[in-house]
């Protein structure tokens, strides 16, 4: 005869699963004289009976646009943590001596940077010429040209004083830019590529984390953000960059 | 998806590629985000709680050994700061009858169904944390019992065991079942 803390160990299994037949006999012949253990048994297989029979991944009223953004959250978290980390890891090995060195070294290379910018001068030095493989250039004119897109229409809007504007399309149309320039930083891109990737990527979260029904002061600050960082400016020279024309400005504010 | 698909994009990840982390990511981010909707019901809590996560997984790769599946050790993460979130916002939990309320509809469910699956879940909140784990995870995820004790870290053993206790509390609390006790 089973004991009877060995019983309750195995009626999960007995109301779960194929048992051994020799067991069941034994757990059987236990619960006919056992109360206790047979009120359990019914009220566990009742709740399980109430349970949901299918299993079904409890995240509906998520659309792709939602998914897409959850993973671009997910990401510039991680890039957030990592440059945390960096930092974190310049504290810990900095030393006096180090920080010396550092300090010279930076020196050097900013006198070095900027001797490099000739003024007047609008044609690309080998060092300025864009390193990515075509395809990527591609790419970046593209992601370019609707970012422009996106930060002109906005720059345009003209909301009534006292009404909200619908952003809905806008957010959408961020939220892809962001996933978009998230994927490119992802690759090997010129510097000048990837800063102004990172100062889009800003102002698109920005726009992707607006109000769906945006006040005119959510829109002024969006406006300001645009035209304080010179945004358009940089996306035109940006985008004739990888069209592959000449460029009429110096590269200005880039 | 294959298990040593998540081999390859694990050991590029641990190799500095945040390109292979972030189709891990996209691999398994939907489940995670229903695992810990299942624990704390508030979408926005268990978006954060996915990027705590994440976030967590990509800081810990490095000493990720493999001893166990990438799935396991991901929801492990998710099933603690899921339990931890709730801790901390139990007065967050939203009342059933609070129109907002988030349910765990299941495809094509009657509404009658619906009631009784929010009553399921809000019971579940009042069992203790690892009863709630084990219920959760078999029952409402559908993982078995051997994966459960793999995620919890436990034997088998203990999770039937809690299992069984757990399913035995909830018919305590949920009164609608008591007329189905002969």
């Amino acid at each position: 005869m089973m004991r009877h803390r060995d019983v309750r160990n195995l009626l999960y299994d007995y109301v779960q699963t194929e048992m051994d037949p020799i067991l069941k006999v034994e757990i059987e012949r236990h619960l006919a004289g056992c109360e206790a253990c047979s009120r359990d048994l019914r009220s566990v297989r009742t709740v399980l009976s109430a349970m949901p029979q299918e299993v079904e991944t409890a995240n509906m009223a998520m659309d792709q646009t939602d998914w897409d953004s959850l993973h671009a959250s997910i990401m510039r978290k991680i890039q957030d943590a990592q440059a945390g980390s960096n930092r974190y890891l310049w504290r810990e090995i900095a030393a006096p001596r180090y920080a010396i060195a550092a300090a010279v070294a930076i020196a050097v290379l900013g006198l070095l940077w900027f001797l490099r910018t000739p003024v007047g001068d609008h044609t690309p030095t080998p060092r300025e010429t864009v390193q990515t493989p075509v395809q990527e250039q591609i790419e970046l004119g593209r992601y370019f040209r609707k970012s422009r897109a996106l930060l002109t229409g906005l720059s345009n809007l003209e909301p009534p004083s006292d009404s909200p504007i619908d952003l809905s399309v806008e957010r959408k149309i961020s939220r892809q830019l962001m996933i978009e320039g998230r994927s490119l930083r992802g690759q090997k891109l010129d510097p000048r590529s990837d800063r102004l990737i990172g100062d889009l990527d800003r102002i698109m979260g920005r726009v992707a984390s607006a109000p769906e029904a945006a006040q005119p002061p959510d829109i002024q600050i969006i406006r300001s953000d645009i035209r304080g960082q010179n945004l358009l400016v940089k996306l035109r020279v940006a985008e004739t960059s990888y069209a592959g024309v000449p460029h009429p400005h110096r590269g200005e504010g880039l | 998806m294959t298990d040593a698909d998540d081999q390859h994009l694990l050991n590029e990840a641990k190799q500095g590629n945040r390109h292979a982390f972030g189709r891990l990511v996209d691999r398994h981010m939907k489940r995670t985000y229903g695992v810990a909707l299942r624990f704390v019901n508030d979408r926005h809590l268990a978006e954060e709680i996915v990027q705590e996560a994440f976030v967590k997984a990509y800081q810990a790769i490095g000493s990720f050994r493999g001893e166990a599946e990438f799935t396991t050790w991901l929801y492990r993460i998710v099933v603690n700061l899921s339990l931890n979130a709730v801790k901390a916002n139990k007065h967050r939990n939203v009342p059933l009858d609070n129109p907002g309320a988030l349910s765990l509809t299941l495809v094509n469910q009657p509404a009658e169904d619906s009631v009784r699956t929010d009553l399921i879940r809000k019971a579940l909140t009042d069992l203790p944390a690892l009863q709630q784990k084990v219920v959760v995870l078999r029952h409402l995820e559908g993982h078995s019992t051997r994966e459960v004790s793999k995620i919890l870290r436990c034997s088998e053993g203990t999770v039937k065991t809690h299992l069984f206790r757990g399913l035995k509390k909830l018919r305590l609390k949920l009164g609608f079942l008591r007329e189905e006790i002969a």
